[in-house]
C-alpha cells in the first residue's frame, strides 16, 4: 500500500523578533503524517508546540523550510489562500472553545459553511448532522454561555469537522476540562479517528498521550521524540477505556 | 463576486443585531448623523411647503400681472425726497400704451390712517382706493354683492368692498351687503364682500378694503397728488416684459430720462416676486447646509470611533472568524457594511426626526399650508449617510481586515 502523506513539513523554521533579539521557536522541523494517524505533540511549556501547531493549521506562516498540505505547498499561498486551507483543509480546536458568543450553537457551527458553496437548508443539515455526531442534537437553539465546558468543547469539535476537513488539530483541547470530561472528550477523538480522521492534539499531560497512536516529543523547538506505539497496545488500550 | 456579496450579508445582519444589541449606544453614536439630517429634512420640507404655498398663492394672484411703482433711489432719500407716480401718469400711460388687457391704478392712502370701525370695534386694514379694473387685474371677485363699478368712482361714492376675513372680526353679520362701516370718521356702504384666499407666510390676506380711488382721493383733500401704483395685465400672446419695454419708454419720454438710472419707478412681476422668495429660501438653505456639513462630519467622527471600539471588542471574534476560514476581504466589507448601516440608521432617524420636526415648526409658526418632504432630499439625507458611513467607516474596517489571525485570537 503506497500511500501519499497528507502532511510533510521539511526544515521548518520559525522565530519571533523580541525588540531587537529575535528568538527561535521552532529550529528545523521535519515531519510526516500519513492519513488517519493520531497523534499526540508533548513537550515543555515554551517549547514551540503552539508554534508548530498553527504552522500546521495555516494560521501562521513558517520563516523557512517546506510545508505540504494534502499535495499543496502552504508557503506560496497567499492570505486568501491560507483562509482557504483553514476553512477547507483543517479543523482547528482551541484550548479555550473560541465560539462566538452571540452565535447559537447551531450557528456557531454552520459558520465555516457560510464561506463554501451551497444551499442554507442543506448548510443547516450537514450542521446538524455534525453536532448529533458530538451528542448535541439537543441544543441547538441554545448559546455558547447556556453550556458547559465539555459541551462547549463538543460544539468547536462539530464546527471543526462540519467541513469535513484533511485534518483536525487541536491545541491543549481538554487543557480547560476537569479529567472526567476530559475522557469523554477523548474517548470522542478515538471515535472519530476510528472513522478514519487524522488527528493532531498537543497535550502536556501523558496520560492523553498515550491514547494517541504516536507521539512527538518538542524540547527547545526541535523534534526530540518521534514514537508510534504498536497497534495492540493501542487497541487494549481502547478496550480498556 | 460571491464573497462580495457574503461580506455584504454577513456585514449587514451583524450590523444590524449589534445595532439592536446596543440601541441607545446606536442611538448616541449616530446623533451626530440625526441632527445633520434631520435639519436638512426640516429645512427642505418647510422651504419646499413654503414654494409650493408661495407658488400656489402667485398664480391666484395672476402671474402675467405687473405692478408699477414709484422708486426712490437712495440718493433722493438722504434728501428727503419721495418719487411718485401720479393719477395723471396713469392716464397718459393708459392712453399711450397698446396690448394692455386691464389696468388700474391703486392708492394706498396710509396717511389717513388704516382703520375700519363697526359699532366698537376697530380693526386695522389694508385701505386701498382703486377702480373697477381692479378686479380683472387681481382677480378678486365677490363671495356676496358686488365689486366696485365705475359709476362708484365717478361719483365718488362711499361705498367699500370688504375682504373676506374683516367681516368676521368686525363682528358683521354673515351677509353684510348694506351695512355701514367707518372709514376716516366717515360712513361707507359695504357693497360687496371678496372671496376667501387664505394667508401667506401666517399673514390673513383677506384683510383689506376697497374703495373707489376718487373717494379716498377726495377725503384726503390731495385730489390728483396722490401717488398710485399701476396694476396691468399684458394681452393675452403678448410678452409681459414688450409691454414693461414699452411703459419704460413712454416714462423716460415723459420726463425726458436719458440714464435708465434715474428712473423713478419700477416694475414689480410675479417673476421677480418668485426670484426674490427663492433667493431668500436658497440662502436659508445654504446656511442650513453649513449647520448640516458640521454636524455630519461630527456625525462621522462618532460612527468611525465607536466602529473602532467595535473593533476592538471583537478582536477574539475577528480572529476566530479568521481561523475558520474569512478572509480579510469578507472581515473589511464586514465592518464597512456595519458603518454604512449604522449611518443609513442614523440617516433614517433623522428623516423622521427632521419631519416631525417639520411639523412642529409648522404648527408653531403656520408659515406654509403643508410640510412637504420630497423625494430628492430623502435620497440625498441617505446617500450623504452612506458616504459618511463608508468615509469614516474604510479605517476601522481596514484595521478590522489587517489583525493577524493568532494575534487577535489571544487578544481577551
Ligand atoms: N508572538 C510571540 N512573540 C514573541 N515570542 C513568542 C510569541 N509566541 C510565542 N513566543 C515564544 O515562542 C516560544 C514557543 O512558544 P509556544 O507558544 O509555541 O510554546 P508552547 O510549547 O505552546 O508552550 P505552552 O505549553 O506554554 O503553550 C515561547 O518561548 C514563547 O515565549
Ligand atoms: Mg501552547
Amino acid at each position: 500500500m503506497t500511500q501519499q502523506p497528507l502532511l510533510e513539513l521539511r526544515g521548518i523554521t520559525k522565530s519571533y523578533s523580541m525588540g531587537e533579539q529575535k528568538f527561535l521557536a521552532l529550529k528545523g522541523i521535519d515531519l510526516t503524517i500519513m492519513p488517519n494517524e493520531f497523534i499526540a505533540i508533548t513537550g515543555p511549556s515554551g517549547s514551540g508546540k503552539s508554534t508548530l501547531m498553527n504552522i500546521l493549521g495555516c494560521l501562521a506562516k513558517a520563516d523557512s523550510g517546506s510545508y505540504r498540505l494534502a499535495g499543496n505547498l502552504i508557503a506560496d499561498a497567499d492570505e486568501d489562500a491560507l483562509a482557504g486551507y483553514r476553512n477547507q483543509s483543517i479543523g482547528f480546536i482551541f484550548q479555550s472553545f473560541n465560539l462566538f458568543p452571540k452565535l447559537t450553537v447551531l450557528d456557531n457551527v454552520i459558520y465555516p459553511l457560510r464561506f463554501q458553496r451551497g444551499r442554507a437548508a442543506h448548510r443547516k443539515s450537514r450542521a446538524i448532522k455534525a453536532l448529533k455526531d458530538v451528542g448535541l442534537a439537543d441544543k441547538l437553539a441554545n448559546l455558547p454561555n447556556q453550556l458547559s465546558g465539555g459541551q462547549r468543547q463538543r460544539v468547536a469539535i462539530a464546527r471543526a469537522l462540519v467541513t469535513n476537513p484533511d485534518i483536525l488539530l487541536g491545541d491543549e483541547p481538554t487543557g480547560n476540562l476537569d479529567s472526567k470530561t476530559s475522557a469523554e472528550i477523548m474517548a470522542l477523538f478515538r471515535d472519530l479517528h476510528a472513522n478514519g480522521q487524522t488527528i493532531i492534539l498537543v497535550t502536556h499531560e501523558q496520560e492523553i498521550a498515550e491514547q494517541c497512536q504516536r507521539e512527538l516529543r518538542l524540547v527547545d523547538g526541535q523534534i526530540v521524540k518521534d514514537e508510534t506505539k504498536n497497534t495492540a497496545e493501542q487497541h487494549a488500550l481502547g478496550v480498556a477505556s | 463576486m460571491k464573497k462580495f456579496a457574503h461580506g455584504i450579508y454577513e456585514g449587514g445582519v451583524s450590523a444590524i443585531q449589534s445595532i439592536f444589541a446596543h440601541s441607545f449606544r446606536s442611538a448616541l453614536t449616530t446623533l451626530g448623523i440625526i441632527i445633520g439630517v434631520s435639519a436638512v429634512i426640516a429645512v427642505v420640507s418647510i422651504m419646499e411647503g413654503l414654494g409650493a404655498t408661495v407658488g400656489k398663492q402667485l398664480q391666484d394672484l395672476g402671474s402675467e400681472m405687473v405692478t408699477l411703482k414709484a422708486h426712490t433711489s437712495t440718493e433722493k432719500e438722504m434728501l428727503g425726497m419721495t418719487s411718485k407716480i401720479s393719477y395723471e401718469d396713469y392716464l397718459y400711460l393708459k392712453n399711450k400704451t397698446d396690448n394692455v388687457q386691464y389696468m388700474a391704478a391703486k392708492v394706498k392712502a396710509f396717511s389717513l390712517g388704516s382703520d375700519i370701525q363697526f359699532a366698537q370695534k376697530s380693526i386695522t386694514t389694508q385701505i386701498i382706493g382703486t377702480e373697477s379694473e381692479y378686479k380683472n387685474v387681481v382677480n378678486v371677485y365677490p363671495a356676496s354683492g358686488r365689486f366696485l363699478t365705475e359709476t362708484d368712482d365717478l361719483k365718488r361714492r362711499r361705498v367699500v368692498f370688504l375682504g373676506s376675513s374683516l367681516v368676521e372680526k368686525l363682528g358683521l353679520k354673515a351677509d353684510p351687503v348694506g351695512e355701514f362701516v367707518t372709514l376716516y370718521g366717515e360712513w361707507f356702504r359695504v357693497i360687496g364682500v371678496a372671496e376667501e384666499k387664505g394667508s401667506l407666510f401666517g399673514f390673513d390676506q383677506d384683510n383689506y378694503v376697497i374703495a373707489p380711488l376718487s373717494t379716498i382721493e377726495s377725503i384726503s383733500g390731495q385730489r390728483g397728488n396722490l401717488g398710485v401704483d399701476i396694476v396691468f395685465v399684458p394681452d393675452v400672446n403678448v410678452a409681459q416684459s414688450a409691454v414693461i419695454e414699452q411703459m419704460t419708454q413712454l416714462m423716460r419720454y415723459k420726463y425726458k430720462i436719458n440714464d435708465p438710472a434715474d428712473d423713478f419707478f419700477e416694475f414689480e412681476t410675479a417673476e421677480k416676486t418668485r426670484k426674490q422668495f427663492s433667493d431668500i429660501t436658497d440662502s436659508i438653505t445654504f446656511v442650513a447646509a453649513g449647520v448640516v456639513g458640521i454636524s455630519l462630519l461630527v456625525g462621522g467622527i462618532g460612527i468611525m470611533n465607536i466602529m473602532l471600539v467595535s473593533v476592538t471588542e471583537r478582536t477574539r471574534e475577528i480572529g476566530i472568524a479568521k481561523a475558520l476560514g474569512a478572509t480579510s476581504t469578507i472581515i473589511l466589507i464586514q465592518f464597512l457594511v456595519e458603518a454604512c448601516v449604522l449611518a443609513l440608521f442614523g440617516g433614517g432617524v433623522g428623516i423622521v426626526v427632521g419631519y416631525i420636526f417639520a411639523l412642529f415648526i409648522l404648527m408653531v409658526m403656520p408659515v406654509a399650508a403643508a410640510v412637504l418632504v420630497p423625494l430628492w432630499a430623502i435620497w440625498l439625507a441617505l446617500g450623504f449617510s452612506f458616504t459618511i458611513g463608508v468615509v469614516f467607516g474604510i479605517m476601522p474596517a481596514i484595521k478590522a481586515s489587517r489583525l493577524d489571525p493568532i494575534d487577535a485570537l489571544r487578544y481577551d
